[in-house]
């Protein structure tokens, strides 16, 4: 029996989500969350709401069990939808080049860290003259820095630059 | 006679200097993203909500909804010149734009769609004023039930009926709904779930959210799958002789415009299927249905009036009562929340020469669309022969710096990667977006008048229940809304196994 992954891991990333609301909720402190005069406290309403999540997910997550235990097998073994693994692999590194463009901006500065993940999702978007990718990354990088200053008279990260 | 005086006083103070830069440059903006096919509207407003920031009300708002006006428009050039809507709601004038243009008439077409927009948005606006703040005195008389049933009625609107199902639509809101939980209590004053940052204590960043769930949701899926470049070669100009539609196709305009109204009040039905209901209505009314679908200038006309109209007709809802129809809207509520308003019927009593301002600003959108749209026609056919690596790296630089400029911190930054990484698994796996903007945004007030209505009823709540006769309503109302796509697939599944049953018995 394959498994629909396109509805169970969100339906898991669901039952995590609600279920952390949930005991969260109950680390709240309860005497301070009561509402004067009764009522649905600050603790019971996100809770409630985590439930929700909880109990859709989980049906989610059934309903694509089920159907998938009630479905005949793929006729021919033939694959159902295929994921586009290449394009997931680029999802994967533009969000890793992001991660690291958020950890070092501080650090390294705006000036010298933005033109690389300009590039890096020029590359990805199917750019390949080198010449060009650098000229607009760096272009770009400075303009919007030169706006920044400007225009709207904020200082972007110097970094190493300080 | 005071009205009339204020109404006018505000469209006049909307001509400002400031305002009608903002105008300008949001309509331009507009029209440029809605040329850019999967760009839309939304993402625009998604990236102009940080400079919102540096403006006064009329003109921030003014901003996002020249955006939305233009944007409305710009897939409209897209469709006639290259036959693939630049936006969904220019699908339908697609159909009667594209072959108009492969007969020579390009230069119609998009004149054509000019001037059904311009005449949509302006109606839309008249429409607008009228309704909206009678519309807001009735919801002035609603108690914290009334407002939390309406409330709950907007987002199971749009949970039930987005695309995709309604269990999925259900878990977006009620994710949009627990992450407006984060920060203080809107009660109490306890802070929650902030994972022991200062920084979050105010929530999470609206603009973080915004811009993550929509715009690096939609760069992650172009960098997934990139769109091929658009050649356009035909060489497109303005007739002004569809002006002279005006006059003698003047029914059309004003029907599809009703139309247009009547179904962006509606939450979630949106642009798309205003354009479509209009452009089948025009052919079943026409003397020559067999045209459409050939180059017939009525479908052009039905659908862009209709589509246009919509904004105006959107905007009422959200002014009024504080419920927004639809994600674009969301945003524009978005933008009042940043300058501190609250929309609702009491920003009618409190702020009137902000709102009239906006009226103004909305009405004055409407008539610059006109020369805008069309002066810009061949600038931004132009537009669709840049590389797609050059959009995606301005549309990124744009994020991160529109991000930080707000408040400047690198927690904001984190929070755009998360919601865009949420936002893009959502859409890979078939959940709605737009609840969770709308959920987020309808959060506080739901919650506040939820827990209000908890105290007041103190516990009875068949009691309390059957002497709100309009909150009763509102809850049947999203009984329905629940039951109507359940119901929906039933029908279809019964008319699928008729068909599928063999026809005649031995």
């Amino acid at each position: 029996m394959r498994v629909d992954l396109k509805n169970l891991i969100p339906g898991l990333c669901g039952l995590v989500f609600g279920g952390w609301l949930v005991y969260e909720t109950f680390l709240l402190d309860v005497d301070l969350a009561y509402s004067v005069g009764g009522g649905m406290s600050a603790a019971g309403y996100p809770r409630l709401l985590g439930l929700g999540i909880l109990g859709l997910s989980a049906l989610i997550i059934c309903k694509s069990i089920l159907k998938r235990f009630l479905e005949r097998a793929v006729a021919n073994g033939q694959e159902e939808s295929s994921v586009d693994r290449s394009g997931l692999k680029k999802v994967g590194v533009a969000v890793l080049g992001l991660v690291i463009y958020t950890l070092l901006l501080n650090t390294v500065g705006y000036l010298i860290i933005t033109p690389f993940v300009l590039a890096l999702v020029m590359i990805l978007v199917g750019a390949r003259n080198w010449l060009y990718i650098l000229a607009t990354s760096i272009l770009l990088t400075i303009s919007l820095h030169l706006v920044s200053l400007y225009v709207f008279h904020i200082m972007l990260p110097e970094g190493l630059l300080e | 006679m005071a009205e009339v005086i204020n109404i006018i006083g505000g469209l006049v103070s909307a001509v400002d200097l400031n305002t009608a830069l903002a105008m300008l440059v949001g309509l331009s903006m507009g029209v440029l993203i809605g040329v850019l096919p999967g760009m839309g509207p939304l993402l625009g407003a998604a990236l102009a909500i940080p400079f919102t920031y540096y403006l006064d009300p009329v003109p921030s708002i003014g901003l996002l909804i020249g955006i939305y006006q233009g944007g409305n428009y710009g897939g409209a050039i897209t469709a006639t010149v290259l036959g693939i809507p630049g936006t969904p709601m220019a699908a339908a004038t697609l159909l009667d734009a594209y072959p108009m243009a492969l007969k020579g008439q390009a230069s119609e077409a998009v004149t054509l769609a000019a001037v059904a927009s311009f005449f949509g948005t302006v109606f839309s606006g008249v429409l607008l004023i009228i309704l909206a703040k009678p519309l807001a005195k009735i919801a002035l008389g609603f108690g914290p039930a009334e407002t939390m049933a309406l409330a709950l009625l907007g987002l199971t609107t749009i949970a039930a009926l987005s695309q995709g199902s309604t269990i999925k639509g259900l878990i977006a809101g009620l994710f949009g709904l627990s992450i407006a939980t984060i920060g203080n209590d809107p009660i109490t004053g306890l802070t929650r779930f902030n994972f022991g940052r200062t920084e979050l204590e105010g929530g999470i960043a609206l603009v973080s959210m915004f811009m993550g769930i929509f715009a690096v949701s939609e760069l992650l899926l172009q960098i997934e799958r990139p769109v091929r470049a658009f050649q356009a070669t035909e060489r497109v100009g303005i007739d002004f002789t569809m002006f002279r539609t005006l006059g003698n196709k003047i029914r059309l305009y004003i029907c599809s415009s009703l139309l247009g109204v009547a179904i962006g009040i509606i939450p979630v039905v949106g642009n798309s299927t205003a354009s479509f209901f209009s452009y089948k209505l025009a052919k079943d009314l026409s003397k020559r249905p067999e045209g459409f679908g050939k180059g017939e200038a009525d479908g052009v006309i039905a659908s862009e009036a209709a589509n246009s109209a919509c904004t105006g007709g959107a905007l009422i809802p959200m002014l009024a009562l504080g419920i927004p129809g639809d994600p674009v809207v969301a945003v524009v509520m978005g933008g009042l929340l940043i300058q501190g308003l609250t929309p609702g019927p009491t920003l009618f009593f409190t702020q009137p020469d902000v709102l009239t301002g906006i009226f103004g600003a909305f009405l004055m959108g409407g008539i610059l669309l006109l020369p805008i749209g069309l002066a810009s026609i061949s600038i931004f056919i132009r537009v669709l022969r840049t590389p797609l690596s050059i959009l995606m790296a301005a549309v990124l630089l744009l994020l991160i710096l529109g991000t930080f400029w707000v408040q400047r911190y690198i927690l904001d930054l984190w929070q755009l990667w998360f919601f865009g990484i949420v936002g893009y698994g959502m859409r890979k796996t078939g959940y709605p977006l737009a609840p969770v903007a709308i959920g987020y945004v309808l959060g506080p007030i739901f919650e506040v008048n939820l827990r209000r209505t908890t105290i007041v009823m103190s516990g009875d709540f068949l009691g309390y229940m059957m002497s709100r006769p309009i909150t009763m309503t509102l809850l049947v109302l999203v009984g329905i809304a629940l039951l109507l796509p359940v119901f929906q697939s039933y029908i279809a599944h019964r008319t699928q196994r008729h068909r599928q049953e063999p026809s005649g018995k031995n």
